[in-house]
């Protein structure tokens, strides 16, 4: 891991105009990511976690979804200034995506290795196809997947085999940056911990950064080294590990770990967060929480509040500046 | 009580939230618009004809007029004479009711049988079920025209043998339609908690499974209308359906062919009447089918 | 794979035999004696009532099936009472005709259905799409016979560049005259084929896989040709074997109107005559027919999709059902 910055996002919006309204999925959302290091990314079903992720690669289905403003920096490239040409270099080749349901993601009527071998020609053009294929049975096995698969289709494999094989296609040509937008969510519980184990693994191994999509705070707390956390569209409280887990300043944060049973702590019930989040073609005015949070006052309700540095790379965005 | 009364208001609302959708759509009004014309346009002409004892039928749409033969639209024939010299608009419009309302009957009679089939078949299952969708694949083994010609050939060309033959050809349609949204309703957790209440099967079939089927049934039914004009207009047309003097459309085309290059109204006005009717038939069908499942709308 | 299509072939024998059952039934209540209809007018009731006797008329309706099946299974399917002429013979001399005016239907089907629906659906709601969409409803719309009586008016009768009547011999005239009625026969299909096409395009679109393939780096062009036609597929192929029993009616209508000498109008000419065998005999002949395109349509499934094929290996022909739809 080191410190130099492979991604940079700078106050993204992105809208979807639907026949029921404008829905704000994105508002000024800004973070980075450092070469090698893993960034989750937190929030309730709807957040616009998987917008973010999508917006970062450019494959937001226009209409209805538009990128109406901001900027994503790819190593210093402009990636929203791209031509589509130049985006097709990036796509699976320096920044690549895993999505959240395996059970989908696999086009059934090719072998999985058609479609490994696929990624690995389109950004390797001059080289052979004995090669290609050596590449991509070395990529099976990496994730574990014997060689002698690879003329199956996906429907012969399980849940957990088809997510393995999405890894591999993701890791193909080796990427500098992986999407991975819930990957385990849609697994079983045993096969959860082992998908995560061997993403961290590979990503090690090959130093690529990694934003990590998730809902659950456990699956963060064992991956992460940064944390953002995204409520209604914006982020709320971003910083690393350390900070979210033991100094969370955001209420939302503080009512997202109170509502982890613990193991250590003696509690007779859990706390969940009240109410629902706003619904997004009609965001309240102020601070998108203030409906649901303990401490909110009329202030609240005024104006977004801006994000603040709490402490060194910990950012808020809440006027309370106290804990709890 | 409280509760029953919810439902219903429940299922009125979806009814209106679909006529609601429907009304939004162009298109589909347009076609019903124009549907709702022929319907006035035939109910005129029938009332014509029951207050001039058919004397303007017999003097108008049937007598020949030789001397005028294949005249080209005019001001006091805006589509022209045919090739006996009778109006063709005069038995373009008297020929509606054949098209419209033989094909509405003839689809009534089918979606009743199909139904009854269809939810028998897929409400008891097992062997009635077999036995049943066995008959209906041989009925669906025959291409469809094949089917109304060869019963048509049979029993002889009148009106009523050509309502049959298209009925029957339509039947299979129906039942598979039908049996499909039975079983997909029939193990549905409240069709088992009616049962466990004592529902009977009868109570069952009307209340929960018949509501669920309208919607698929609807709009294959107007789709189907669309289908049995025109195999009445096609039989007609082969000398098989409707027999001339009495105006329908298919035959005057049957008549049209021999005269071609004589005029071309006679050839263009009576197939553009199949067509407009047909085409209000199908964006009326789409239209239904994305207001009563939008899902299933692109 | 073979032992699921000899299960489908065993499977096809009941329901042929029904339909011969059935339209055997049906063709049986013409009213008419046949044995009058083979003497003529001036037949004595003495020859008529000894014809009957020869023919098995008077045997019950179940044996005089029964002897029907035997005979066909003999490829026997009895005399034309107009000219005593082997029905087999006829429908066997027609059909190639009928065959040549469908297969052409079924290509101009295919070659402007299925561009015209890729294009709409990656185009959605473009000018373009709308246009496609319109034209192809009032081609659905259309009924065959009156787009063949316009085309002939206008290409035939007044530019003079195709005939409007007839078959042509030799390779050229055979061409140019199949023209008009392969475009009145196949105009119809192609607009179900680029609805078809299109709604299941659009389908296909919205499915996570084709969101992976994008996230490939693969371009439009690459992900549509390999990611999305195939899977759009398989409601293509069912669409064009469900629209050739669609044309084998049509082309009665399209061979009246062009006077093409196929199976269509013979069995139309039978008809007008009450030539009973002859009607019986192309109809179970056309049914067989479109039987077996519809065996072909399954097997094809089984090459586009591997699902498919790993069903029929299994041989499980139930569940094949719940694949398919």
């Amino acid at each position: 891991m080191s410190d130099k910055e492979l991604l940079r996002i700078e106050n993204l919006e992105i809208r979807y105009e639907t026949d029921d309204g404008v829905v704000k999925a994105l508002n000024d959302v800004s973070l980075y990511v450092n070469e090698g290091e893993t960034l989750g990314l937190v929030g309730e079903t709807g957040a616009g976690k998987t917008t973010l992720a999508k917006g970062i690669l450019r494959l937001i289905q226009t209409p209805p979804g538009h990128i109406v403003g901001g900027k994503v920096f790819y190593d210093g490239k402009d990636v929203l200034s791209m031509t589509e040409q130049e985006m097709h270099q990036i796509r699976g080749n320096a920044i690549s995506m895993v999505f959240q349901d395996p059970m989908t993601s696999l086009n059934p009527v090719m072998t999985v290795g058609e479609q490994i071998e696929e990624v690995i020609a389109v950004h390797n053009p001059d080289i052979g196809k004995e090669e290609i294929r050596a590449r991509a049975i070395a990529m099976l096995g990496r994730v574990g997947i014997s060689a002698d698969r690879i003329d199956e289709y996906p429907h012969q494999f399980s849940g957990g085999m088809k997510q393995r094989v999405i890894i591999a296609i993701a890791l193909a040509c080796n990427p500098k940056l992986l999407l991975a937008d819930e990957p385990t969510t849609a697994l079983d519980v045993t096969i959860q911990a082992q998908v995560l184990e061997m993403i961290r693994k590979l990503k090690n191994e090959m130093n690529t950064a990694m934003i990590l999509i998730s809902h659950d705070l456990g699956v963060v707390a064992q991956t992460c080294d940064r944390v953002a956390i995204i409520y209604a569209g914006r982020i709320v409280e971003t910083g690393n590990l350390y900070d979210i887990f033991k100094n969370p300043q955001h209420p939302y944060t503080v009512g997202l770990l109170d509502s982890i049973p613990s193991l250590t702590k003696e509690t007779k019930r859990l706390n969940p967060i009240k109410g629902l989040m706003p619904d997004p073609t009609n965001l309240p005015s102020g601070c998108p929480f203030a409906p649901r949070c303990n401490y909110a006052s009329s202030e609240c309700s005024a104006a977004v509040p801006e994000l603040e540095e709490s402490g060194s790379g910990h950012f808020v965005r809440c006027i309370r500046k106290e804990g709890r | 009580m409280k509760k029953a009364a919810a439902e219903k208001n429940r299922q009125r609302s979806l009814w209106m939230e679909a006529w609601r959708r429907l009304r939004k759509n162009k298109l589909a009004m347009t076609g019903l618009g124009f549907i709702l014309l022929l319907v006035v346009l035939a109910l005129f002409t029938i009332a014509v004809d029951i207050i001039t004892h058919n004397s303007f039928y017999d003097n108008h749409v049937i007598k020949q007029n030789l001397r005028l033969r294949l005249q080209g639209p005019s001001k006091e024939h805006i589509f022209g004479l045919d090739e006996f010299g009778r109006d063709i608009f005069l038995r373009v419009i008297w020929a509606i009711r054949y098209s419209l309302f033989m094909g509405t009957v003839a689809i009534g009679i089918s979606v009743v049988i199909g139904s009854i089939l269809g939810a028998i078949a897929g409400f008891y299952g097992k062997i009635v079920d077999n036995v049943i969708m066995r008959i209906m694949d041989i009925f669906l083994a025959i291409p469809s025209m094949l089917l109304a010609l060869a019963i048509v050939a049979a029993f002889g060309t009148s009106l009523t043998n050509l309502l049959l033959a298209i009925a029957i050809s339509y039947v299979p349609t129906f039942a598979r339609t039908v049996r499909a949204s039975v079983l997909t309703v029939k193990d549905q957790e409240y069709i088992e908690a009616a049962r466990a209440l004592g529902a009977s099967d009868v109570r069952i079939i009307g209340k929960y499974i018949i509501p669920n089927c309208l919607a698929p049934l609807i709009v294959q039914a107007s789709l189907g209308v669309a289908g049995a004009i025109l195999s009445i207009a096609g039989l007609s047309f082969l000398g098989l359906g409707i027999q001339p003097p009495t105006p329908e459309w298919g035959s005057m085309l049957s008549n049209a062919r021999s005269y071609i290059r004589d005029g071309w109204h006679i050839t263009v006005i009576p197939g553009l009447m199949i067509m407009l009717t047909i085409l209000s038939l199908n964006v009326l069908g789409d239209g239904l089918r994305d207001a009563l499942d939008p899902r299933l709308k692109n | 794979m073979w032992k699921y299509i000899l299960k489908r072939l065993l499977m096809m024998i009941p329901v042929l035999l029904g339909v011969t059952f059935l339209v055997f039934f049906i063709l049986n209540m013409t009213p008419g004696d046949p044995a009058a209809i083979i003497l003529g007018d001036q037949a004595t009731p003495e020859a008529i009532a000894q014809l009957r006797e020869e023919l098995g008329l008077n045997d019950p309706l179940l044996i005089r099936y029964f002897r029907y099946i035997i005979d066909m299974l003999h490829g026997d399917f009895g005399e034309s009472y107009k000219n005593g002429i082997s029905v087999a013979a006829q429908v066997l001399d027609k059909f190639p005709n009928t065959a040549v005016l469908a297969v052409a239907g079924i290509f101009v089907a295919l070659i402007i259905g299925i561009p015209v629906g890729i294009i709409s659906a990656r185009k959605q709601y473009s000018a373009l799409d709308n246009t496609s969409m319109v034209l192809s409803l009032i081609g659905v719309s259309m009924p065959n016979f009156w787009l063949g009586l316009l085309l002939s008016l206008l290409f035939a009768l007044k530019l003079g560049w195709f005939p409007s009547q007839g078959m042509g011999s030799g390779f050229l005239p055979l061409l140019r005259s199949l023209v008009l009625p392969a475009f009145t026969l196949g105009t119809g299909s192609a607009a179900t084929v680029v609805r078809m096409t299109r709604s299941s395009m659009l389908e296909v679109i919205r499915q996570d896989y084709i969101s992976t393939a994008r996230s490939k780096g693969l371009s439009e062009n690459v992900i549509t040709k390999r990611h999305m036609f195939r899977n759009a597929l398989i409601p293509i192929v069912t669409a064009v074997g469900l629209q050739f029993g669609t044309l084998l009616g049509g082309a009665m209508l399209t061979e009246t109107v062009f006077s093409w000498p196929g199976l269509g109008r013979l069995m139309v000419d039978s008809l007008n005559s009450k030539d009973i065998p002859m009607v019986l005999g192309s109809v179970i002949f056309l049914t067989i027919m479109f039987s077996f395109v519809n065996l072909a349509v399954d097997i094809i499934y089984a090459f586009i999709d591997p699902r498919i094929k790993s069903l029929y290996k299994k041989a499980g022909f139930r569940k094949r059902k719940a694949v398919a739809a």
